[in-house]
């Protein structure tokens, strides 16, 4: 299959100027980690390198509709966003026929300071929480689990809020120091996709169920937290009813 | 890998196909873009030019409005797919085909065709849209062969490859060596795109109807004719693929040959959606006469 391996670096070359100065200069040296062979490099040499640059609006097309996707990081890091698609989150995207947008979220959560590697945090989980499965899988009998449409994440503390004010074009307070526990879930099968904190407990419980659990673990981690013996079976039973667990 | 079925020949299921005349092909909100080609005024003013909607799918978008008004009144379709990679085998993911049988049993296409290279980039997202041409190699013309022949399979209807555009084909064979290896591995008959091979032989520098001769012509169902603008990027010449009315006098060449030597030719689709009808009218009446209508 190496005809896809050649194919995905001359993805990387239409959005990657650097990469097709590197290809050219010192082909040996560029190319070593391919899974190309000597033949398919000379083809890519053969061609002419303007050949490349056909097209030189793409990666900024290609960018802002990223970008829609995250539209709070945005506007806290375009420094690091003009930098996408020379890094590795992007290259080892095409390379692993990954997720565009999810690499933008992990090159933005690197290397932009407290509160745009939050905010890319969480808008990376949003982005992952919009492409899970449509149907879950069924848990095993007496267990419960996290339906994969959602997602727990702790975050710095006034991370949702800053969220909120960049989305609403309004400039965000600076996090504070503690931590946040945060519910991404989408709520229809291919509905919106919301962000809301989470009491403690219920985020314990939730993060305990990212992978199947039985009911009396999840029960005692609920009573752990303050609920009545009688009380934590019916807010597993609330949580099922509400489509967070299944 | 895929499994292959066992079935009749191509060269008789092919005479199992409708003869579908000159068409007009459409995308989701081709038609509402300013300027666009009037599918209905098309169809009222000049019936023999719009015998059939080819209409290209990505189902996560479906179809839009001009396109299901035309299915609405029973008349015939094509399903030019836009989001499939047949050399790919995760593309053939259980959701997508669910989704092409879906859209397939609405709008009963004839067959279903499409570029046959890189519609993506990696799965399909946001952003990821991106057509390339196939590499050329043996390896790979076996890989789509396989793909076609699963997608046929999984859906109850011929799939035509198309030869893509690019500004940069990489390989060792020649383009219709290439599709020639994908139409006997898969068993299969071809959507040429006459404006495609214009720009492949130009950019190798040969003459347009170069490879022809050897060519399975009898495989050839349906052809694209559109026009390009002849572009320069830096030192580098190069034809833009864009659907305007001026056909290249190389694409010409192509599609005269072609007609006049496919037997089983059943459809040809003038791209041209993007334009008014004004503009278009002398292409269509230049097919028209090359089919002897």
């Amino acid at each position: 299959m190496s005809h896809l391996a050649l194919r995905r670096v001359m993805i990387r070359m239409l959005h990657d100027s650097l990469l097709v100065e590197a290809i050219y200069t010192d082909p040996a040296r560029a190319l070593a980690a391919e899974e190309i062979s000597g033949a398919e490099r000379d083809w890519l040499l053969a061609t002419p390198r303007a050949a490349w640059g056909t097209d030189p609006e793409r990666p900024a097309r290609v960018l802002a509709a990223l970008l829609v996707e995250y539209p709070a990081t945005a506007r806290v890091a375009r420094e690091r966003v003009a930098t996408f698609f020379a890094s590795s989150h992007f290259h080892g995207a095409v390379r692993e026929r990954g997720s565009l947008a999810q690499a933008l979220g992990e090159h933005l959560a690197e290397g932009s300071g407290p509160l745009p590697t939050a905010l890319a945090r969480l808008e990376a989980a949003i982005v992952r929480t919009r492409r899970a499965p449509r149907t879950a899988p069924a848990s095993p009998p007496g267990s419960l689990r996290l339906v994969p449409h959602s997602t727990v994440l702790d975050l710095p503390c006034g991370t949702l809020a800053a969220f909120t004010a960049l989305r609403q074009g309004e400039e965000p307070a600076d996090l504070t120091a503690g931590v946040e526990a945060l519910l991404v879930l989408r709520r229809a099968p291919a509905g919106d996709v919301t962000a809301e904190q989470l009491p403690v407990g219920l985020a314990a419980v939730l993060r305990a169920a990212e992978r199947p659990a039985g009911r009396e673990v999840l029960a005692a981690i609920a009573r752990e937290h303050g609920a009545d013996p009688g009380e934590a079976a019916s807010i597993l039973d609330g949580l099922v009813r509400d489509g967070l667990l299944c | 890998m895929f499994a292959a079925g066992a079935s009749p020949s191509f060269l008789d299921r092919v005479q199992l196909l409708p003869r579908l005349g000159l068409g007009v092909s459409t995308e989701f909100g081709a038609a509402q873009a300013p300027g666009a080609l009037d599918l209905t005024l098309l169809r009222e003013r000049h019936p023999a030019y719009a015998g059939f909607l080819e209409i290209g799918i990505e189902t996560a978008k479906g179809i839009d409005d001009g396109a299901r008004a035309w299915v609405t009144r029973g008349l015939p379709t094509t399903y030019h797919y836009l989001d499939i990679n047949l050399d790919e085998p995760e593309d053939f993911d259980a959701e997508w085909l669910d989704d092409v049988r879906r859209i397939a049993a609405d709008i009963r296409p004839a067959w279903l065709c499409g570029d046959a290279g890189m519609w993506h980039l990696g799965r399909r997202e946001r952003g990821h849209m991106l057509l390339l041409p196939p590499i050329l190699t043996e390896t790979a013309a076996d890989a789509m062969a396989a793909g076609i022949a699963h997608l046929r399979a999984a859906v109850g209807l011929e799939v035509l490859p198309e030869n893509p555009p690019g500004a940069a084909y990489l390989g060792d064979l020649h383009l219709l060596d290439f599709f020639a290896r994908v139409l006997d591995r898969a068993d299969t008959g071809m959507l040429l795109d006459c404006a495609h091979l214009a720009i492949f032989q130009r950019l190798r520098g040969l003459p347009p109807t170069a490879g022809l001769d050897a060519f399975p012509l009898e495989r050839v169902v349906e052809i694209h004719v559109a026009g390009g603008s002849e572009r320069r990027h830096e030192a580098f010449a190069w034809v833009e693929d864009d659907h305007s009315p001026e056909v290249l006098a190389d694409t010409w060449t192509i599609v005269e040959q072609v007609i006049a030597r496919a037997p089983n030719l059943r459809a040809v689709v003038y791209e041209c959606e993007r334009n008014p009808l004004a503009s278009c009218l002398p292409g269509f009446k230049r097919l028209a006469a090359l089919l002897g209508g």
